[in-house]
């Protein structure tokens, strides 16, 4: 343990998982009731980063107040540790994360009440609680890795939990190979970023101002800064739904409205965010990082927003501001000035709260009236009065009119875009263009399914229970309270997570006495709400147009078709060059491995000059061995030019008695004994099994196909050769030898050198080839044993037509 | 001695391979089992050749003679050539039991696994 360690974070951070494992046998025995119970754990984690918070909001005022750090040493071998970072911005992620965490929770329990999966539900929620949280408070390179790549895993898990659903699967596989290949951009990066500082861990690089004054320098100045830049970016882009990356997320709406509230608004997709944030003092304030930032930010959040007007699903609308959202908050982080930081973390905690509380909203209208298609829905107030509230509110923050969190954030935005210069403009414009077309969606979704005539819809709607909405009115009670007490939010919050971001002290004065003194910010509020207004009034004209533009453009490609394009090549490619590489034939592949057992026995020999000298032929061989050496080697003839197969079996025998008399005349009586034994029964079983089938009688090369053969089994029997002549040439180290001799007797007790090796100095060794034999032996008799011409396939055969099940059904019941 | 012994396992290994490379399960078989004596030899012979003297301690020793084999080449083959044993059987049946369901013996028939007309996998989801 190290830092400021304590075990009740390590429970905190470990709760989630905990909870995860309890919550499907909590649901079987309680139902949906489970989820007051289960809301326990986040909400207790919420307390305990709450708890931080006075130490938190110091952080860098002076350096007695560093972050706060802790963890234990998991792989020292490795300087890999399990260890925790707090400070403005982790807490504040902790905190969005297990508060909204807590409402989702009890959300889901309403939403899905009595859904027979439910338990699995809560399981994989909290399973992506943890792991969220692991990403935001994680403090070395390698647990913050694990824990994003587990958010892009439990995610795909989630979007694609109604998996009989076709398009919830391809959501899933979608998600999770976009954020997936991402992770895997963002782990080169991190190791680059690693082997560039030689640190692993996020706070000993930020950990006092002159810290991050050095290694930002050391980094940016790096050979490297513009390919390390490129892939955190990969990361960070693919997870935050950034264009052309955008796709994926729109398409996990598939998933059950509490993942949409809870994954792809509040928390998941803001891991990107929170990367970039995370880095913005070390990599930040280059000429890269200006322009490629706001570049695809702005790109993303116009086209988001763009697309959100053309849509008509409630959640389909509200996850494609969600992108254009995180494209402003990039847009923000890629500007670079201190108030551009500020504006992003007001922002980011605004969109949290708003997000999160209009996404239950549609989910509850979804639930309670059956439809949640805007065009199909209306007069809902009276029915659904709390939850009409709720969703004012929070389209009044989503709006940024006063007197709500929401507000505060978009002054701050409009403060820090204004400049003179023409980029500046461009983006006070793009901005202007994007918040007004946010306000129109979120009125869209607040007000259009409860306001106008009364419209009748598939289910007859009524106010949901508490569980459902609960979590949007709280959420919407926060964003007006952070709004009216905005120097508490921002001493607590907003205050040290600028800190955290920009990397020096950051103090945000901005509150709702901005609305009595006239500004530029200010009119161009009322610009954005002016342009809002007029375009919410004329939203279906806008919404043709834009479809109408977007067919035109596109003609019905776009990115998510791509990525079907991109799948079925790979999938295309893939088969081609198995179908080119594994042929199905065995002799290709015996070919192409004893090729390359030739080359492997020359090439190095050729490489290291270590071809053999000349061997001494002519010393002494004994008549009798050298005419063993001969029938052996006529044996071996006998066996390729045999003109039957039992003279092949019979010429094998006589090579392998040759091998057997080799082994006692140079010493070694137990080899020869066995190895007579094995040959003997090899020659009797295999004569016995293989007369008696109907086998081809020679072996019918073509001409061609006999050199090909004959010049690889050459080369490879010459390597051996030549490999073997090379290393006997060599000087011979006793030592093992010596070693066996010297103790045989002496400590086995036994004379017989080769069997007291065998059976105590490698006991083991012996004792695993028992084992094989066993095996093989075992694997003999099942062969022998299975009946021939009958398959058997198990009763659940999931190729089975389904048709035939029913038929062999019915049968058995008549 | 061993440059002779080195002759030898050379055509061993050039005969056995040779056999694997057929079509016909029966020659693959055969190859195997050569195979098998090569790999053999090539260990024997690293570990030097000497003539007769079995690595056996003698009663009033405590040590092998300076003229006894190595021994431990010897462990490592009396290992290999019952390992080689068993898989040559093993080998045996599965040629046996193959000619049976399949009606061949000719390896480029036995295509259930991969068959000739192999279809492209699903192309979505």
């Amino acid at each position: 343990m190290f830092g400021d360690a304590n075990g009740t974070m390590m429970f905190a951070m470990l709760l989630p998982f905990l909870a995860a494992l309890i919550a499907p046998k909590l649901t079987q025995i309680m139902g949906a009731k489970a989820a007051w119970l289960l809301a326990i754990a986040p909400a207790f984690i919420f307390l305990h980063i709450a708890g931080f918070l006075p130490q938190v909001a110091l952080i860098g005022t002076s350096p007695d107040h560093p972050p706060i750090t802790g963890g234990y040493l998991w792989v020292p071998e490795f300087f890999v540790s399990f260890s925790w970072f707090i400070d403005g911005l982790s807490s504040t992620f902790a905190l969005l994360i297990s508060g909204i965490g807590t409402f989702i929770i009890l959300y889901a329990g309403g939403y899905l009440g009595g859904h027979p999966q439910l338990g699995r539900f809560f399981s994989f929620l909290f399973l992506f609680m943890g792991a969220m949280l692991g990403v935001v408070l994680a403090d070395s390179f390698f647990t913050f890795f694990i824990y994003w790549e587990l958010t892009s895993i439990t995610s795909f898990l989630l979007i694609g939990f109604n998996h009989k659903s076709a398009a919830s699967r391809r959501s899933a596989i979608q998600a999770l190979v976009v954020t997936g290949g991402g992770g895997l951009a963002l782990m080169a990066g991190l190791i680059m970023l690693w082997l560039t500082t030689g640190s692993n861990s996020f706070s000993f690089m930020l950990s006092s101002e002159d810290s991050i004054a050095f290694y930002s320098k050391y980094l940016t100045q790096s050979p490297f800064y513009l390919a390390l830049l490129l892939l955190v970016l990969g990361g960070a882009f693919t997870k935050s739904a950034q264009f052309p990356f955008h796709f994926w997320l729109p398409n996990a709406m598939e998933a059950p409205t509490p993942v949409s509230a809870y994954l792809h608004s509040a928390t998941m997709v803001k891991a990107g965010v929170y990367l970039l944030m995370r880095l913005n003092p070390l990599l930040g304030g280059t000429t890269e990082w200006l322009t490629i930032l706001p570049i695809f930010g702005g790109a993303t959040l116009i086209i988001g927003t763009l697309l959100a007007v053309r849509q008509t699903d409630l959640k389909l609308m509200l996850a494609y501001t969600t992108v254009s959202s995180l494209g402003l908050l990039v847009m923000l982080i890629g500007f670079g000035t201190e108030k551009a930081i500020a504006a992003a973390v007001l922002y980011l905690v605004a969109h949290s709260l708003f997000k999160g509380a209009l996404f239950m909203v549609a989910g509850i209208i979804d639930h309670e009236a059956g439809t949640r298609d805007i065009t199909k829905l209306g007069g809902l107030r009276k029915a659904m009065p709390i939850t009409f509230g709720a969703a004012v509110v929070a389209a009044i923050s989503m709006a940024g009119l006063p007197p709500l969190f929401g507000f505060l954030a978009k002054e701050e935005i409009y403060y820090a875009l204004i400049g003179a210069d023409l980029w500046s403009i461009v983006f006070t414009i793009v901005a202007i263009i994007g918040n007004g077309l946010m306000f129109v969606i979120g009125f869209a979704v607040a007000l259009k399914p409860f306001l106008d005539e009364k419209i009748e819809t598939p289910k007859h709607a009524h106010e949901g229970p508490p569980l459902l909405w609960l979590g949007p009115v709280v959420l919407g009670a926060v964003a007006v309270f952070a709004g009216i007490f905005s120097w508490l939010a921002h001493y607590y919050i907003s205050n040290p997570m600028s800190t955290a971001v920009w990397g020096a002290i950051v103090e945000i004065d901005l509150s709702l006495a901005a609305l009595f003194h006239p500004s530029l910010p200010l009119l161009l509020s009322a610009i954005t709400v002016a342009f809002g207004v007029l375009a919410y009034r004329n939203i279906d004209h806008l919404r043709t147009a834009i479809d109408n533009f977007y067919n035109w453009f596109f003609g019905g490609w776009g990115p998510d078709k791509g990525f079907d394009q991109f799948i079925s090549g790979i999938v295309r490619l893939s088969f081609a060059i198995t179908r080119r590489i594994q042929t199905g034939r065995l002799e290709v592949y015996m070919t192409f491995t004893f090729a390359i057992v030739a080359l492997a026995l020359f090439i190095p020999m050729w490489v290291y000059g270590e071809f053999p000298a000349m061997p001494d032929f002519t010393g002494e061989v004994r008549f009798y061995e050298a005419a063993i050496m001969a029938i052996l080697v006529l044996g071996l003839l006998a066996v390729i030019y045999a003109q039957d197969r039992l003279t092949a079996i019979v010429s094998l025998g006589i090579q392998g008695f040759a091998v057997a008399v080799l082994f006692m005349l140079f010493g070694a009586p137990d080899l020869s004994f066995t190895q007579f034994m094995v040959e003997t029964l090899s020659v009797v079983i295999l004569a016995l099994v293989m007369t008696r089938l109907k086998l081809t009688a020679a072996d019918h090369r073509s001409w061609p196909q006999v050199i090909i053969d004959g010049v690889i089994a050459l080369a490879c029997g010459i390597g051996f050769m030549l490999y073997l002549m090379r290393v006997t040439q060599d000087k011979f180290d006793p030592y093992l030898s010596e070693f066996f001799s010297a103790y045989s007797k002496i400590i086995a007790n036994g004379t017989n050198v080769v069997n007291v090796i065998l059976v105590d100095f490698r006991g083991t060794d012996t004792w695993g080839e028992i084992a094989v034999v066993m095996v093989a032996g075992l694997a003999v008799l099942a062969l022998v044993r299975i009946r021939p011409h009958r398959t058997i396939v198990a009763d659940n055969d999931p190729d089975a037509p389904v048709k035939d099940n029913l038929v062999a059904k019915a049968e058995v019941s008549k | 001695m061993e440059a002779w012994m080195a002759v030898v396992v050379g055509a061993l290994f050039a005969v056995s391979i040779y056999l694997m490379l057929s079509k016909h399960i029966i020659r693959i078989l055969i190859g195997a089992a050569i195979l098998g004596n090569a790999v053999n030899l090539l260990i024997f012979t690293n570990g030097r050749l000497t003539r007769e003297v079995p690595p056996i301690i003698g009663v009033d020793e405590s040590v092998l003679s300076a003229q006894a084999a190595n021994p431990l080449p010897q462990a490592l083959v009396l290992t290999a050539i019952v390992i080689a044993f068993s898989f040559f059987a093993f080998l045996l049946v599965l040629g046996y039991r193959a000619y049976q369901e399949l009606g061949s013996d000719n390896t480029d028939e036995m295509r259930v696994a991969e068959p000739v007309d192999d279809q492209t996998p699903p192309l979505g989801y």
